[in-house]
């Protein structure tokens, strides 16, 4: 059996190339056609190129969703787009329509094709359908137990994908259309308002239930970090974070934690999970849950008492270093005697306290305030590019 | 072209003037207000076929793997019945009936994936018909309709939100409220809008439904072809419901009249064309490709 994968989103070339370097597998990125998170600083043509290039370098791969559901007006420029995403060296195409599916099954090569989320693939029977078609591999929905995936995966041969972190729907994935009747904007091609987010009245004969609060249904996060072991036990082909928004300081924290975790069950079979459940807790702060993966949610997995602020912990990304001093643009604040953490590619969680701060013209700053500003610090250890940096603890008066 | 709705009551059925008759079982129809029982099946079943009209068995819950066997247990009980279509969202079913060199029998109907001609001729090409999105322009559902297997869901509440989260059972979990909210047709609406909607929570999950009814009346006119036309029952009471049918099945004899419009407007006025007029935003970034 190969390597389970670890695949990242990526909603920009920096995000896929930090995607890549913190130890993803693959990345999936949307193209400016076809693709669901519109708001997502989608790849234009060049991009994508450039995307595959930068991949191949580390022996990754690139998938593209084309997840809408389109209506008449978005095919234009089908054939053009999935010979284009050929012959640019993606690897496999996210599809929902099943007319965007048949066309790229049947003007292939070499690249897969995989189904989406939105067709919500709950069974084995479904799985095997799809195998019939041509299909690669199936993205499964998020609302399936371990249980019943362990019985799904010894019933088909199919490659099986399936989140393991990040923003769960309320509703079966493509089965939505709040947005589209609240706020005419098309959930499936896109546009989703998130409106199960929102808080309503709940009215039974006329009258408010709870005239306390609101009636709110979003759900939680997912964090299916518990259940990873079990998951590369059972044979699932592909781990999938959820995310093309996301920065890349989530990017990279998240994608880190989970190579470590997969690597070290893999050749050890022992791994502490309280560990990386606190890695994952840097990444922010949103409330996260197991899902479905237990078995049927219960109030643990909703999302009623919201308190997520946005995290400031990341505070710089390291540009260079000359063995002993560091340019860094800066992120978010800090001050001399804040102690920091360094993480990377190749660096594993290593602290510092923070000395004198200068920036790009040498002159001492009371503190980093200013974001994307560049500033030179010592460093008492070895970093590298793109290694990111954390505030840990702010210094005590 | 068919006239299809769902029956209220099983003692009424030949007051029905439909084409088809829908028939919904606990656990794999999604929602209905009412469920026949297996002897309920085979019943309406012989009724229809007595009566030249279509039976069609409503399966269209999504199907998770520990639901296989039951399932097929099902499909395979109903089977001697020949029951002519059956309405389904899970391809676990379309196997079924692919096995079975069947699937001249299914309609599919997981709507809001059906949006564009090209997708609907997929399951044409199979002699599948389907059950088009009610959030299409009229302009969409017209070229649809040079296709030979296009339903519309022309009449009554738009389910638009389907999940397998017991949110209202949750919700009163979390707040305490010591009130079973299952099985119940209660309103939601939105803190800053005036609309309610439908909500309801059941065995298969929870559903929203629109606020008000889609009216696909005077539209008809322009289509090329409908295989069938199907009025939503759900949360219509069993008179109205009558009274609905029978405009309709005037109106697909030819009498498209504003006096019959004007009567579906009398039996309800809270209704809407949905998209038929108008298209849904997509925000997209601005293509420079």
């Amino acid at each position: 059996m190969s390597k389970i994968e670890l695949l990242s989103p990526a909603g920009n070339l920096d995000k896929l190339k930090i995607a890549i370097m913190y130890g993803a597998d693959a990345v999936y990125i949307g193209g400016k056609k076809f693709s669901l998170r519109a708001r997502a600083s989608n790849f234009d043509l060049e991009d994508i190129k450039e995307a595959c290039l930068f991949a191949k370098e580390y022996n990754a791969k690139v998938y593209v969703t084309m997840n809408i559901i389109p209506h008449e007006e978005d095919y234009e420029g089908l054939v053009e787009y999935l010979t284009f995403l050929e012959e640019a060296g993606v690897s496999a195409i996210i599809a929902s329509s099943m007319h965007i599916i048949k066309t790229a099954l049947k003007l292939r090569k070499k690249m897969e094709v995989h189904l989406s989320t939105q067709l919500s693939i709950m069974n084995s029977a479904t799985c095997n359908y799809y195998k019939s078609m041509g299909v690669d591999r199936v993205v499964l929905a998020r609302e399936l137990d371990l249980e019943q995936m362990q019985n799904l995966r010894e019933n088909t041969d199919v490659e099986i994908e399936m989140f393991i972190h990040g923003g769960m729907c309320a509703s079966y994935s493509g089965r939505c259309m709040l947005s589209n009747h609240s706020v005419n904007r098309d959930a499936n091609r896109g546009g989703c308002a998130h409106s199960c987010r929102w808080n309503y009245n709940l009215i039974e004969d006329g009258k408010n239930i709870n005239d306390d609060g609101y009636f709110n249904f979003g759900a939680r996060d997912l964090s299916a970090l518990q259940a990873i072991p079990r998951l590369i036990d059972m044979g699932i082909n592909s781990l999938k974070i959820e995310g093309r928004m996301k920065s890349e300081y989530y990017i990279a924290t998240v994608v880190k934690t989970y190579r470590k975790l997969i690597d070290q069950y893999i050749e050890t079979k022992n791994v502490d999970l309280n560990y990386y459940a606190l890695e994952l807790k840097k990444a922010e702060n949103r409330l996260a849950s197991t899902g479905f993966l237990y078995g049927d949610v219960t109030i643990k997995e909703q999302l009623y008492d919201r308190d997520e602020h946005p995290t400031k912990e990341f505070v710089g990304v390291v540009s260079s270093y000359d063995g002993k001093v560091a340019t860094i643009e800066q992120r978010n604040f800090f001050a001399p005697g804040d102690e920091i953490e360094v993480f990377g590619p190749s660096i594993d969680n290593k602290k510092f306290i923070v000395g004198e701060i200068k920036d790009n013209e040498g002159i001492v700053l009371d503190a980093a305030r200013h974001p994307k500003q560049i500033i030179k610090l010592e460093i008492p250890f070895a970093v590298s590019k793109n290694d990111m940096l954390r505030l840990v603890n702010k210094k005590q008066f | 072209m068919m006239l299809i709705s769902e029956i209220k009551n099983i003692d009424n059925i030949n007051k029905y003037n439909l084409d088809g008759i829908i028939i919904s079982y606990k656990p794999f129809s999604t929602t209905a207000d009412f469920y026949a029982s297996f002897e309920e099946i085979e019943y309406i079943n012989d009724y229809c076929h007595n009566n030249n009209i279509a039976s069609i068995l409503k399966v269209d819950k999504i199907i998770e793997q520990k639901e296989m066997d039951e399932l097929y247990e099902f499909l395979d009980s109903v089977h001697p019945l020949s029951i002519d279509y059956y309405i389904f969202s899970d391809m676990a079913v379309l196997s079924y009936f692919k096995e079975k060199n069947m699937l001249n029998k299914l309609i599919y109907s997981a709507k809001t994936l059906i949006c564009s001609y090209n997708d609907a001729l997929f399951y044409s090409d199979m002699g599948i018909k389907v059950i088009v999105s009610n959030e299409l322009t009229l302009e969409s559902i017209v070229k649809m309709s040079e296709l030979d297997n296009i339903i519309i869901d022309g009449y009554g509440y738009s389910n638009i939100f389907y999940s397998k989260r017991k949110l209202l059972s949750l919700y009163s979990e979390a707040k305490n409220l010591n009130k079973n909210l299952k099985n119940k047709v209660l309103q939601i609406r939105e803190e800053t809008r005036k609309e309610n909607q439908p909500i309801i929570e059941n065995e298969n999950g929870t559903f929203i439904y629109t606020s008000s009814k889609y009216l696909f009346f005077k539209e008809l006119l322009e289509l090329k072809n409908l295989f069938m036309f199907k009025i939503e029952a759900f949360m219509i009471n069993e008179n109205d419901l009558l009274e609905v049918i029978n405009i309709y099945k005037k109106a697909l004899e030819g009498e498209v009249t504003k006096e019959n419009y004007l009567k579906l407007i009398n039996i309800d006025s809270n209704i809407t064309s949905s998209f038929l007029y108008k298209k849904p935003m997509i925000l997209k970034e601005k293509n420079n490709e």
